[in-house]
């Protein structure tokens, strides 16, 4: 075990867990933020999304110990009440179906809209490609992205 | 009459002929579409500035490594990469799962690591990855 400082949501945090955690393991059991889901634990679903310094990455396989760098951002911390461009287009376009990779989902949205606030249909494909939904609501997900894109997903 | 056909079939042959010639290959093209390849793919374990994460992912960024063989890189994006490996001096060995792209895709994504942060090489083209792949 070792102490770790961690900036989450702009907390910052002292957890003492191995330095070989996944990052995914302390937001989950250790800071209690479950928004985080778990999914293939091999960095190809998503679902376990979140960002590190603005960049989308997959909680899942970054060690504990290499994220104390850096600002982490969770879905809970990506807007203060839900209002985050793409959080409302999602809640526009009506696009869960069983929720569970929303959160990596929203979070990949949200990190390539900052980069790319107009994107065209085939960016956003490439964009998200490498996130599963096991609904397959895929069609409402590009949808939703569109529809953030238009309302200013730049935030 | 029969003065106009030689002249248009000549001049349809020699456009033939031109439209058959390879264009050369536009390596500032395929590195931007690689661009956004990188991000959805790689970024995860490689990091923004393919500076990987010390001791567990190695290294794109100046990687004596990646840059030694473009096959190899071929190989490890379309089948995946196992087993213990040498970067830049250090020992790595974690498994890094193949990728479900296309022959093009794989060309973008690899003109885009082999020529950023420092990195310096030949382009790979779609060609180069469908010998690999078969």
């Amino acid at each position: 075990m070792a102490t770790f400082k961690l900036n989450v949501n702009n907390k910052t945090h002292t957890v003492d867990v191995d330095p070989d955690t996944p990052l995914l393991w302390v937001l989950r059991d250790t800071l209690g933020l479950t928004g985080t889901k778990y999914g293939c634990g091999i960095a190809q679903c998503g679902a376990c999304t979140v960002h590190l310094n603005g960049n989308a990455i997959r909680s899942c396989s970054l060690p504990v110990s290499a994220a104390t760098s850096g600002k982490i951002t969770t879905i809970e911390g990506l807007s203060e009440n839900g209002t985050h461009p793409v959080q409302l287009a999602w809640d526009e376009e009506d696009v869960p179906q069983c929720g569970y990779c929303q959160a990596g989902q929203i979070m990949t949205a949200a990190a390539f809209l900052s980069r790319k606030p107009n994107p065209t249909d085939a960016e956003i494909e490439t964009a998200m490609a490498s996130h599963i939904c096991r609904c397959g609501t895929y069609t409402r997900i590009k949808k939703a992205i569109r529809l953030a894109a238009e309302k200013g997903g730049k935030k | 009459m029969k003065k106009i056909f030689v002249v248009l079939s000549l001049i349809a042959t020699g456009s033939m002929f031109l439209s058959f010639q390879q264009k050369p290959f536009d390596l500032k093209a395929s590195m931007k579409r690689g661009e956004e390849l990188y991000i959805s793919y790689c970024l995860s374990c490689h990091m923004d500035q393919g500076q990987g994460i010390e001791n567990i992912y190695p290294p794109l960024a100046k990687a004596d490594y990646l840059m030694a063989d473009k096959n190899r890189s071929i190989d490890q994006i379309l089948r995946g990469a196992k087993g213990e490996m040498t970067v830049n001096g250090k020992k790595y060995d974690m498994e890094m799962p193949g990728f479900d792209l296309t022959d093009e895709e794989v060309s973008d994504l690899l003109n885009y690591i082999r020529n950023s942060w420092g990195n310096k090489g030949a382009a790979v083209t779609p060609a180069d990855v469908k010998s690999v792949r078969k």
